[in-house]
């Protein structure tokens, strides 16, 4: 699972540079997301502009990596292809994530707040 | 073996068998896909088409089989005038009390520790697919559904019958 994570204006973003997260790599996301996240003490921006394609497995993968975030630490995500944010439409999970249309707009979005 | 509906508009689109390890699983995906392809769906049918059939084998895969690889997983597809009716066949266990789940609203107004991380997939394939029927019969699950392109009502096919 290849997710590469960098320090941006104090928004940690995770990039998945990875086509699929499915029934076959959902637990290594979970894992590696937890690794990746275990210091955060703010915002974490998961990118999946390169994912297009997130099953039930894989979405719930991501949603256990929001419930394994750190106290005081978030996470969003941006770039949700047409198929993935789809995904996240019908299970009305869109609702649960502050999503952004690409990770510029989400920093942005940090530097007017703050 | 799936039952074939006998219209005279229905043609065989797909028919496979494959095991329920992963390996054959994302080969069998990836053969529908390239069928799919040959219809010249929009990007948004495709991906639907993709992410129901992946939930329905899925669940053969966790369920009938509870990760058994080398279970046996029938495929057939039929397209009819502007639908495709998808029936899936396994030999694994049956559904708990004979039928699919209920469909099941999860509420999200919660603490994020109690968000559900699963129960998605039967919600998928019923908001996705038309005409979902399953049934048991002979040590088998069969399950069917359809999905509706309104791009196929006039396109016309041109595919080997047997890929």
């Amino acid at each position: 699972m290849n997710l590469v994570s960098e320090m941006c204006d104090g928004v940690l973003i995770i990039t998945a540079h990875e086509d699929r997260i499915n029934a076959a790599g959902a637990v290594q996301f979970k894992d590696r997301m937890r690794e990746l996240t275990q210091n955060a003490t703010s915002r974490v921006l998961l990118n999946l502009e390169h994912v297009n394609f997130v099953d039930s497995s894989g979405l719930g993968a991501i949603v256990g990596s929001l419930k394994q975030m750190p106290q005081n630490a978030t996470l969003e995500l941006a770039a949700l292809t047409p198929a993935v944010e789809k995904v996240f439409r019908l299970t009305r999970m869109d609702s649960v994530f502050a999503v952004h249309t690409d990770t510029a707009t989400a920093i942005g979005e940090d530097r007017q707040a703050g | 073996m799936i039952n074939r509906q006998s219209d005279i508009h229905d043609e065989t689109l797909l028919h496979l068998h494959f095991a329920s390890d992963p390996e054959s699983v994302g080969g069998a995906v990836e053969r529908t896909m390239t069928a799919f392809a040959a219809l010249q769906l929009s990007d948004d049918d495709q991906s639907t088409t993709e992410l129901v059939l992946v939930e329905a084998i899925n669940n053969i895969v966790e369920h009938a089989y509870q990760e058994r690889p080398d279970g046996p997983i029938e495929l057939l597809l039929i397209r009819s005038r502007s639908r495709i009716r998808c029936g899936l066949t396994d030999k694994g266990v049956p559904m708990p009390e004979g039928k699919p789940p209920a469909p099941t609203h999860h509420n999200l107004d919660c603490a994020i520790t109690d968000l559900p991380e699963g129960g998605f997939g039967w919600n998928i394939i019923r908001e996705l697919g038309q005409n979902v029927k399953y049934y048991r019969q002979n040590g088998e699950n069969h399950l069917s559904f359809d999905l509706h392109f309104s791009d196929l009502a006039t396109g016309d096919l041109h595919l080997p019958r047997h890929l």
